[in-house]
Order: structure tokens, then C-alpha cells, then sequence
């Protein structure tokens, strides 16, 4: 999608993520070969600094699966990823916890990737000690600034998540990724699980936060107007694999694939006017495991002609900023 | 809100919650009506008391811990609180059905999804077997469950949650309610498939005339769905209108607050959440619940109850002084 360019903090080309792999007795003795998912199928994308690319796409679409390979918490199966032009898959232990300092992720659930029995402090100080950049003496005053960075009162230092709000403990989350002040965030539907007007303070801090430190941001959400109200650029994922991408303009006022113009005609509309629109799309995602010959979202395209059903379409750029893989897109 | 006898009268419901010492008030003061045909939303956000106030008008509040203490549901002209086991039976299902947001828990994992549709049809029809399994499939149909013939043998694990939300659709719908409660009926699904059980539900109050009540945390699902709209914190309803006055012209700063945290892409990188996290339950003051986090705060507002009233032709709200509000927008 884009050659390799000093300005991107991340790159990411001809990622493959597969599940799955394993195989049991009864499969071997049966001759039969594991049957694997390829949740991610290769997905090029790159992210420049000070930019949010946000990642959208139903439940199955791969969205956590790529995330989460940037993490080197998955191994991708084929492809690279490069930050700040180091590749990643070829970093082992000490080298990788070096790159972990400069990647971090913040999950949706802030209560089940909070540990229950620490205190926010020790959670905080646990991740300065483990990466040792800074010295032991300096790790109180560092926790210190690191809940001022995020908007929580000093006295919230020596509590548990159990006794800390939904909208606390996402802040716990965020100042947790942001100790070992990194330069790329992956953030993983990081107000789904938080009421709207708890979401809405945690957006504002995001977009402080972006600007202050000039991050780099995948974020990765369901919720359409969240995601364009944060990103810049927009991806637009269907059965792993990336299908539209363009500034958030570009996907949202112009969307050029029948899966993204269905997506964006699905936003329930803020004006008190009984809908009386009928849905785009009739059926629902394939199985991953079962993925559609030719143009894999063919099986549910308005527009679909039997070339889409045997061939695969490539991707074509609208515009400098606007790429697409269908056969026959809007251009609008 | 018309001259029509309501289908639906809730009068001054009062809801606790008894742990131990504390006593929690998960609905306070709730009134309303409903007219056949008509759609309410029910919009407020987690621990605001929407479920609750949904769940006790079929008498599913499980008590102990929960206690009814004022009120009345007139549901048909006849009292639903206070009726026996066997009494809402008879609503539950016929007159009054309900669907989950999770279609998952409404479903027994062990029992093919078609006889749990014909069920209803069996007991509180009486209809043979053969029929009501001939009535099931035809609502599948209906729900827009493709090849129902087929999938009528089929449990719940085999299906997606979309598809399962149209089963307990289909159940719901069975015995022809005239009054549907839909929980957050779409929040656990994606957005094409939201788009498509939206838009399932108002293709089914139409062509029934069924009246609904519609709980949900989305703004822009109740806008496009809703007649009226009750706006609820912390176990009360603080405003009720028609949706087009509440989305237009709120008259409570809640509301206000709720609209004006949700991202509405004008460009503008700086969303106006409202401050602070909603209050304890167990420790409300006298005064209004929103006071602490509320823009146009006074001293009178912590200590002065709050009650619904009408600010407007068919505009009721909660606030002491919504004329603030007025002056701060003019």
C-alpha cells in the first residue's frame, strides 16, 4: 500500500496470521490435516507518526487478531512488521522487550487485563522496574506524573481495580501503555465497554494525549462515529483481509466497496426521525474457516457479477490517499 | 400524550434493592404511559434503573433483594403489580413479551431452537404439537430466519447472534403481545446486523400495531426508533417528551450532557462529556441526583427533590431551573 517511507512508524506488508494449527489424535490416526483459519490474509498497511489510523470491520474480521501480531503477541505466519523501520518478527528476547517499550496496546476490558491484587502504584512502578529505564529512586515520582498524564486524582495511587469505575480503570490502562513512553499505540476498543459520557472523557484524553506526545495510533473499533471522530486515516477489514482504506473522509462520505457504503448506511443516525430505510445487507459474514472463492465478500454483495465469484480482486487507488479491492467500485 | 386510553399507565413506581444495610433505589417515582402503536425509549446508562423499570413490569425482579415499594403498572385497565404467579403467567408471553440483550441466556442451550419458539404457542395457546410447530416455522419465516424447515431442529450453539436475536424475536412475537420490551436488543451485535434487527422491529410493531418499550444507551438507536423518549439517571426519569423535542430541544442538562458526548464527526476534535461519574445509589442526597456533576449547579439543587414536571407543552423534566439552560443556549 505504501513503500517504505521515514516518516511511517509502522509498516506492516503481506501480514498472514493463521489459527488453529494444532492437530489432534483422532485428526492424525484419521489422516486428516488441520484445518487452519486465516484470520489476517495479507494485510499491508502503514501508520506515520502523529497519525491515528483507525480499523473497522465486524466481529470475525480480524481486527484484534492484526493488533494483536503487532504485538508480537501472536506470530504472523508470513509477511513483516517494521517500526520506526526495525523489523519486528526477527526480534528475540532481549531485543523484542526493548521493542515492547516502544509499542504498547490498551485492551477493551480494562478490568480483566488489570491485576486484581496490585495497587494502580505497584501495577505502574512493576512495569518501570521490569524495563529498568529508570532508577528505583525515580519510580515514585514517575507513577506520580503518570496519573497526572492521565487525569486520575494522586490518592487513586494505593487502590485496587475492583474499588476504581470502568472510566478509572481505562486511565489505569492508558498510564500503564504510556509508562515506558512509547511512540506507537495500538489501542483495542478502548470505550466499548465504558457509558457515553464516560467514553467521551476518555476520547478527549486519547486526543491530549496524541497531541502532546506526538503518538501514533492503530485504533481499532466497532463503533463507526468513534473511529471517525479519532482517526485520520480509515481501514476497512472484511474476513481478514484489508478492503478499503482512505482518510476518514475519503471512507465515510465517499465510500467507494459495497461493503463499506452497507457499513456506513448501518450508522443509526442522531436526527428523531423514524427510519424507514430497509438494510443493505441481507445475511451475515461467512465462517472464517469457509472463505468465499473469488471476491470473498461476494456471497453478500449487492453488486456481485460471476467475475467476483472466481476472481479475487486486487487493489486499485482512487486517489493518492483512497485504495480499494473491489472489481467494480463507486468512483465517486 | 393523547386523548387515547393509554395501553400502559406507570404511576409513581418505586424500586429497592436491600444488601445487607444498604438499601439501593433502582427506580424512583417512574411514571409514564403508552399508547398502542407507539414506541418508547428508555436511554440512560449503566445503573440508571432502564432495566429494572423493564424487567419489574412482568414481575422479574427477584425478590428478596428487590422490593416494590409504591406504585402501580395498569397494563389493559387491570393491576400487574401484586399479581400471583399464575396470574403473570397469563400476561407474560400473551399481552406482554420481552427480548434480552444477550439472546444467548434467553435460549436453553439443550433444546432445539424451534420447539422453543412452539412453546409458548403449546402452553399458552393449547395448540397441538403438529400446529404449533407449523406456526413456529412460519414465524422463523416471518423473522427472516432463512430455511426454517431445516433449522427448526437445529440449538442454539449452531446459530450466530444475530440469528438468535431473531429466534426470541420469533418467540416474543408468538402469541401476538401488544406490548413488546426490548432490552438493549442490538448492542451485542455488529452494525449491519444491528441495522437489520432495527429495522425487523419496526417492520413487526407496523404490521401488528403492537406497542414497545425500547431500552438502549444509544442515542442514535433511540432516535431513529422512538416516539417518545425517557431520559433516566440514577433510577429516575428526568425527562419524557417526544423524541423530536428531547433530540431538538432538551430541557434537562443531562440530556444536554448525553448529546454532547456523542461524536458527531462536525469536525470538531473536542467532545463535552459531562464531568465526574454518576453517583452511588446507596448514597443519594435529598436534592437532584445530577446536581453533582451538572453545568448550571446551585446550592438549592443538592437539597430541593427533583420531581418530574412539565416544562412545556408535552415536555416533562426533572431540573429545578431548566430555564438556565435557555439562557445559557440563547
Amino acid at each position: 500500500m505504501m513503500t517504505t517511507d521515514r516518516e511511517n512508524a509502522l509498516e506492516i506488508d503481506g501480514l498472514v496470521v493463521e489459527y488453529g494449527a494444532r492437530r489432534g489424535l483422532i485428526d492424525a490416526a484419521l489422516g486428516r490435516t488441520a484445518r487452519l483459519v486465516r484470520a489476517v490474509d495479507g494485510v499491508s498497511l502503514a501508520v506515520r507518526r502523529n497519525e491515528t489510523v483507525g480499523l473497522v470491520g465486524e466481529s470475525g474480521c480480524g481486527k484484534t487478531t492484526l493488533g494483536r501480531a503487532i504485538m508480537r503477541i501472536l506470530d504472523p505466519t508470513a509477511g513483516s512488521i517494521r517500526l520506526g523501520g526495525v523489523d519486528l518478527l526477527g526480534l528475540r528476547g532481549g531485543d523484542l522487550r526493548a521493542m515492547r517499550r516502544r509499542a504498547q496496546m490498551v485492551f477493551q476490558d480494562p478490568y480483566s487485563s488489570l491485576n486484581p491484587r496490585m495497587t494502580v502504584e505497584q501495577m505502574l512502578a512493576e512495569v518501570l522496574r521490569f524495563h529498568r529505564v529508570f532508577p528505583d529512586v525515580e519510580i515514585r515520582g514517575r507513577v506520580a506524573a503518570l496519573l497526572e498524564l492521565v487525569g486520575l486524582a494522586p490518592e487513586l495511587a494505593g487502590r485496587r481495580p475492583k474499588t476504581l469505575s470502568g472510566g478509572q480503570r481505562q486511565r489505569v490502562g492508558l498510564a500503564r501503555a504510556l509508562a515506558l513512553e512509547p511512540t506507537f499505540l495500538v489501542l483495542d476498543e478502548p470505550v466499548a465497554a465504558l457509558d457515553v459520557s464516560i467514553q467521551a472523557q476518555i476520547l478527549n484524553l486519547l486526543v491530549d494525549l496524541r497531541d502532546r506526545l506526538g503518538l501514533a495510533m492503530l485504533f481499532i473499533a466497532h463503533e463507526l462515529s468513534v473511529v471517525r471522530h479519532m482517526s485520520h486515516r480509515v481501514a476497512v477489514m472484511y474476513l481478514g483481509r484489508i478492503v478499503e482504506v482512505g482518510t476518514a473522509e475519503d471512507v465515510f462520505e465517499r465510500p467507494a466497496h459495497p461493503y463499506t457504503q452497507s457499513l456506513v448506511r448501518a450508522i443509526p443516525r442522531l436526527v428523531p426521525e423514524r427510519r424507514h430505510r430497509k438494510p443493505v445487507l441481507q445475511g451475515e459474514v461467512p465462517s472464517p474457516l469457509d472463505i468465499p472463492t473469488g471476491c470473498r465478500f461476494h456471497t453478500r454483495c449487492p453488486k456481485a457479477q460471476d467475475r467476483c465469484t472466481q476472481v479475487a480482486p486486487v487493489e486499485q487507488a482512487l486517489s493518492a490517499s483512497h485504495q480499494v479491492e473491489c472489481h467494480f467500485p463507486d468512483a465517486s | 400524550m393523547t386523548t387515547t386510553a393509554p395501553l400502559l399507565n406507570v404511576a409513581g413506581l418505586c424500586i429497592e434493592f436491600r444488601t445487607g444495610d444498604a438499601v439501593v433505589r433502582a427506580n424512583a417515582d417512574v411514571s409514564f404511559t403508552l399508547t398502542a402503536g407507539r414506541t418508547l425509549g428508555v436511554v440512560g446508562e449503566s445503573g440508571s434503573g432502564k432495566s429494572v423499570l423493564c424487567r419489574s413490569l412482568l414481575g422479574l425482579i427477584p425478590s428478596p433483594p428487590g422490593f416494590v415499594t409504591a406504585g402501580s403498572v395498569r397494563f389493559e385497565g387491570g393491576e400487574l403489580l401484586g399479581l400471583d404467579e399464575a396470574g403473570l403467567r397469563r400476561v407474560r408471553g400473551t399481552a406482554i413479551a420481552m427480548i434480552f440483550q444477550n439472546p444467548m441466556s434467553g435460549l436453553n442451550p439443550v433444546w432445539p431452537v424451534g420447539d422453543q419458539i412452539s412453546e409458548g404457542l403449546r402452553v399458552h395457546r393449547g395448540l397441538a404439537s403438529r400446529d404449533a410447530r407449523a406456526r413456529a416455522v412460519a414465524l422463523m419465516q416471518q423473522v427472516g430466519i432463512p430455511s426454517p424447515e431445516k433449522r427448526y431442529d437445529e440449538y442454539p450453539h449452531q446459530w450466530s447472534g444475530g440469528m438468535l436475536q431473531r429466534a426470541m424475536i420469533a418467540m416474543a412475537m408468538a402469541c401476538e403481545p401488544r406490548l413488546l420490551l426490548a432490552d438493549e436488543p442490538t448492542t451485542a451485535l455488529d452494525a449491519t446486523i444491528q441495522d437489520q434487527i432495527l429495522a425487523l422491529l419496526v417492520e413487526l410493531q407496523e404490521r401488528t400495531g403492537m406497542a414497545m418499550i425500547l431500552v438502549s444507551h444509544d442515542m442514535a438507536v433511540i432516535a431513529e426508533t422512538s416516539d417518545e423518549v425517557a431520559v433516566m439517571y440514577a433510577g429516575r426519569i428526568v425527562e419524557l417528551a417526544s423524541t423530536a423535542a428531547v433530540f431538538r430541544a432538551p430541557r434537562h442538562p443531562y440530556t444536554l450532557g448525553l448529546l454532547g458526548s456523542i461524536p458527531r464527526n462536525t469536525g470538531d476534535t473536542r467532545l463535552r462529556p459531562i464531568p465526574g461519574q454518576p453517583p452511588n445509589l446507596v448514597e443519594l442526597g435529598p436534592g437532584c441526583s445530577f446536581a453533582d456533576r451538572c453545568v448550571f449547579t446551585s446550592a438549592e439543587c443538592r437539597v430541593t427533590p427533583a420531581a418530574l414536571r412539565p416544562v412545556g407543552p408535552a415536555h416533562l423534566s426533572a431540573c429545578l431551573f431548566p430555564e438556565r439552560m435557555t439562557a445559557a443556549s440563547a
